[in-house]
């Protein structure tokens, strides 16, 4: 070959190389390229880089890929491990270029790639000139910035993936309740928006059912939370028999569930039976017995059903229709909790009517104290003999505009709006200032006063009452707390807590409608209590009919063993008492002996 | 020692019938596998030859050629079956132009063989890409050669057979047990280069030297050769100057350029770009020599017995009736004997450094070292 081809010859080959180095940005295949083009154009057996910029050198390669060593083609030289290691040693002599070895008619060429590891040429029979090898070098340093190129956008992208699975991952677990693996709120929310949307062109009609698991506050707090958390795993399995395709089922509160069920039908009242169905399906689904270590329970459901897309006078986007077919749900559970719980009701208009009702009187309710709507009544509590004991002070409220409203239907509404912590505190200050005025009455030992659950439990509330004794100058015997089982059942802890902070000041705490709800036996010696008073709906006809005979006797037998004050409220009529009058009992309240009364009434009765 | 091929058998005719008889006389002697090799010209109507071959319980791989060569005839007519003993193993590889590199996976559990015949369709886009493949896979151990099936014509048809029929687009890889000894000759010469490919796509030539690569080609054949492209047609002046891709201490790849597109060089086969490209000028006499000095080398230190001859079809339009020496000294170097082989679009070849070649003008052949198999 003359000079001049010899020349046109290397610059060839440095530019067919070159030309095929960096031509993609995943390393393996960008190296695949290079290899192959340099493996026809240098007659070679085979081409392989060892990577030691990312790669430890104790580790040892074992496939064409693996480790960082990559080759073209895969099957390549017998000694390939061999030549790794001659490789290593090589990689670390400074100032020397390339080196070559021989073994069974074929050399191996090792050409150190800068600081990102070296190449080896296998060639067969003839050796490489070395004006053809010193000619390499140049596109060495290329090699080099495209390979560590390659990794550094492979590294890029490998962090972006795992941010983005990390983003996923996050975004999954946001929408999972992560007790029963279930949907949570949000989830169900968006699934209801999805399904909404389309429902708008198939014209399908859907349900969701709202399920608030009866009284299951009673389970944590007698049993523990690990158990009340067993049960509603058991409760989210069950529950997902009653799901289909494109159903969704999520855990939206502690004991609430909510199940969105898609494409019920085109007809309405076909829809509306469908949803029946179901709605008895998971009723009885979660009351078969529930088997938690041995402990079996029985729970029941109350149901609210919300239909939808929802008839409504305004446009609603479809977010805004999201919120109402819940409240709808809610508001048709409320009503099944309301009534007897244990049961479902779908949404209609009359549950929307009461809603207004509920949105007026908490209205008024803000302004009632400061205009003077509020009045304390008082109905006596006596003995056998029909003496004054003590008596209960019982709120009443007139509004100009409602008229009188029960303390049944405003005093749920203040507790649930937080009103009912000015109203308590008010109705102290009533009951301080009578007790202040009649304080030379010997007769009448107490007043007690109805606390709610939202009241008791304010961290300010033990503090505020004692105050309010030592504003009047009243001697703590003088006022009792009458709080329900509700109360209880909230917070066990720190009901006991607090009720035993108020005994050591004197205060006594009652336990009002006992037997009416809870399993009351069950805390029942926990708690310091002082007084029972039996639930009146077990009095009532209590002469005529003996089944709540056992009841009754049975309240009075554990306060005897207890050594527990025993009341019962709700005494009407002399055949009553004439059947309570043999027992064990420590005061009677009820019409029979005294209606509940205006402050000077009572005052009247007690100067008597 | 055994042998790699049977009595083969011929017709002229081909019909459903002929095919049907020739394989019946074939598997009589209870082959391992059939080889169909038939004339392009012959074929006209395909329909018979699926029902028969994906009938067949034995290997059958082949294809369709421009004319099919029995020891040292050329004969553009009819169809020769070969009842194959050895043990082959035959994979297809379909839809070639969609194909990627995964594709080959399936053929890794084949590495332990000594050599594979490539039947590829001799139009397919994918070549050099399937070629580079195969290398990939198994590396310079594997000893592969073969050709190009299809039309002179150029025609888009099926061309390859099979168990599953006739095949276009696609690659049929015959494995062997067998040993061969590659015989691989041309006897282009070098009429004037080196010239650097500085611009190229695929297998067009744009530049030469940085000047448009027809006026460089042109100049060069003016000067060398007085002749004028203007007078002639293009191939049958450029027939004879093909132009040769450097392998470094190696023979040129030689790339037939077959047309012209707006002073961009047209070639059978990818040019790599920045390669250096010689033009070359083609003798009957040293062509004829190369392909068969080529066979004897290999065939010298071997058991003369059988082998597969994948010749160039423009080699046979370029030496005309001198290609019948050619295929005289081949097939004198095998005992005048037991020759068989095809012309073929594109020749299939390991170098010796390894890596699988597509070639073009050369003289492919095949010799059975060892024949491992004995009926």
């Amino acid at each position: 070959m003359y000079s001049t081809d010899r020349a046109l010859q290397i610059i060839s080959i440095q530019h067919e190389l070159v030309m095929n180095i960096g031509l993609d940005l995943k390393l393996e295949t960008m190296l695949n390229t290079f290899m192959q083009r340099t493996l026809q154009r240098l007659s070679l057996r085979s081409v392989m880089l060892m990577d030691f910029n990312q790669c430890e050198l104790t580790e040892t390669p074992k496939t064409h890929s693996d480790g960082n060593l990559y080759c073209y083609p895969q099957l390549t030289s017998d000694y390939k491990l061999t030549l790794v290691e001659d490789a290593k040693r090589f990689y670390y002599q400074e100032e020397v270029a390339y080196s070559c070895i021989s073994k069974q008619s074929c050399h191996y060429y090792f050409l150190k790639v800068p600081q990102f590891g070296v190449l080896i040429l296998e060639r067969y029979a003839t050796e490489i000139d070395e004006v053809i090898l010193a000619a390499l070098e140049p596109l060495l340093i290329k090699l080099s910035a495209s390979c560590k190129a390659c990794q550094e956008h492979q590294n890029l992208i490998k962090e972006i993936e795992a941010r983005k699975f990390a983003e996923e991952l996050l975004i999954e677990q946001s929408m999972l309740d992560p007790l029963t693996n279930l949907a949570n709120r949000k989830k169900f929310n968006l699934d209801l928006l999805k399904t909404l949307s389309s429902s708008f062109t198939t014209k399908n009609i859907g349900a969701i059912f709202l399920l608030d698991l009866d009284r299951f506050k009673v389970i944590n707090n007698t049993l523990g939370h690990a158990v009340g958390d067993d049960v509603i795993k058991i409760v989210g399995k069950r529950l997902q028999e009653c799901m289909r395709q494109g159903d969704t089922l999520a855990r939206i509160g502690g004991d609430e569930f909510v199940l969105l069920v898609v494409e019920l039908s085109v007809d309405y009242s076909i829809a509306i039976e469908k949803a029946k169905k179901i709605a008895k399906k998971i009723a009885a689904l979660i009351a078969a017995p529930i088997n938690v270590d041995g402990n079996i329970f029985s729970i029941s459901v109350s149901t609210g059903i919300s239909m939808f897309p929802v008839e409504v006078d305004s446009v609603l986007s479809a977010r805004q229709q999201v919120d109402v077919i819940v409240q709808n749900a809610e508001k048709a559970m409320n009503a099944v909790k309301q009534a007897n719980r244990n049961g479902y009701s779908f949404y209609n208009k009359q549950l929307e009517s009461s809603s207004e009702r509920k949105t007026q009187i908490e209205k008024y309710l803000k302004t009632a104290i400061q205009n003077d709507e509020f009045e304390v009544y008082y109905q006596p509590l006596v003995a056998a003999d029909g003496k004054v004991l003590g008596a209960e002070a019982l709120i009443r409220w007139s509004n100009q505009s409602l008229g009188r409203v029960g303390p049944d239907e405003f005093i749920p509404i203040a507790e649930e709006s937080g009103l009912i912590l000015d109203i308590g505190s008010w109705v102290l200050e009533q009951v301080c200032q009578i007790l202040s005025s009649v304080a030379s009455n010997d007769a009448l030992k107490y007043i007690s006063v109805n606390v709610s659950p939202r009241q008791f439990i304010h961290h300010n509330f033990a503090d505020s009452l004692l105050s309010a004794l030592n504003r009047y100058c009243i001697n703590s015997r003088q006022i009792r707390v009458e709080v329900t089982e509700g109360v209880v059942i909230d917070n066990i802890d720190l009901t006991i807590l607090k009720m035993k902070y108020l005994k050591d000041k004197g205060v006594v705490t009652m336990l009002d409608d006992f037997g009416s709800g809870y399993s009351s036996l069950s805390y029942l010696h926990q708690l310091p209590l002082q007084t029972i008073k039996i639930d009146r709906s077990f009095i009532i006809d209590i002469d005529q009919t003996n089944k709540n005979h056992v009841i009754v006797d049975s309240i009075i037998d554990i306060c005897e063993h207890f050594s527990l004050e025993c009341i019962v409220e709700g005494v009407e009529n002399s055949d009553e008492f004439a059947y309570l009058a043999t027992k064990n009992i420590t005061a009677y309240q009820g019409y029979y002996f005294h209606r509940p009364m205006p402050k000077y009434d009572f005052i009247t009765l007690l100067e008597q | 020692m055994g042998l790699l091929f049977g009595q083969y058998q011929y017709s002229v005719i081909v019909t459903g019938e002929s095919l049907q008889s020739l394989i019946n006389a074939a598997l009589s002697s209870s082959p391992q596998a059939l080889l169909i090799f038939c004339c392009d010209e012959s074929l006209k109507n395909q329909t018979f030859v699926d029902p028969i071959l994906t009938s067949l319980q034995v290997p059958v791989f082949g294809g369709v050629f421009p004319a099919i060569i029995i020891k040292d005839e050329v004969i553009d007519e009819g169809l020769l079956v070969v009842p194959i003993f050895s043990d082959v193993k035959v994979m297809l590889l379909t839809n070639l132009e969609n194909a990627d590199s995964s594709d080959f996976d399936m053929l890794s559990d084949s590495s332990h063989f000594e050599s594979a015949m490539i039947l590829i369709d001799g139009i397919s886009r994918n070549i050099d890409f399937a070629l580079n493949s195969m290398f990939e896979h198994f590396g310079y151990k594997l000893n592969v050669f073969g050709g190009g099936a299809g039309s002179l014509s150029f025609e888009r048809k099926p061309c390859l057979f099979s168990n599953q029929g006739l095949l276009m687009d696609a690659m049929v890889v015959i494995f062997m047990p067998t040993l061969f000894e590659l015989a691989i000759g041309h006897g282009w010469e070098v009429l004037d280069g080196p010239f650097l490919a500085n611009e190229v796509d695929d297998n067009k030539i744009i530049q030469l030297n940085f000047q448009p690569a027809f006026e460089v080609y042109e100049d060069v054949i003016d000067k060398f050769e007085n002749k004028s492209f203007t007078a002639n047609e293009f191939f049958e002046v450029a027939k004879t100057y093909p132009f040769g891709i450097e392998r470094l201490d190696d023979d040129v790849l030689v790339r037939d350029p077959i047309s012209v597109e707006e002073n961009s060089l047209v070639c059978v086969g990818k040019v790599p770009e920045n390669t250096l490209l010689y033009i070359l000028k083609g003798d009957n006499k040293k062509l004829v020599a190369a392909a068969v000095n080529a066979v004897e080398e290999a065939t010298q230190a071997t058991v003369k017995e059988q082998g597969l001859l994948f010749d160039c079809v423009s080699r046979h339009l370029f030496l005309e009736n001198e290609f019948k020496d050619e295929l005289k000294g081949i097939t004198s170097a095998f005992n005048n004997s037991a020759l068989l082989g095809v012309l073929v679009l594109g020749e299939i070849a390991s170098s010796a450094s390894g890596a699988i070649h597509f070639h073009n003008k050369t003289a492919v052949t095949a010799v059975a070292k060892h024949p491992v198999k004995t009926i």
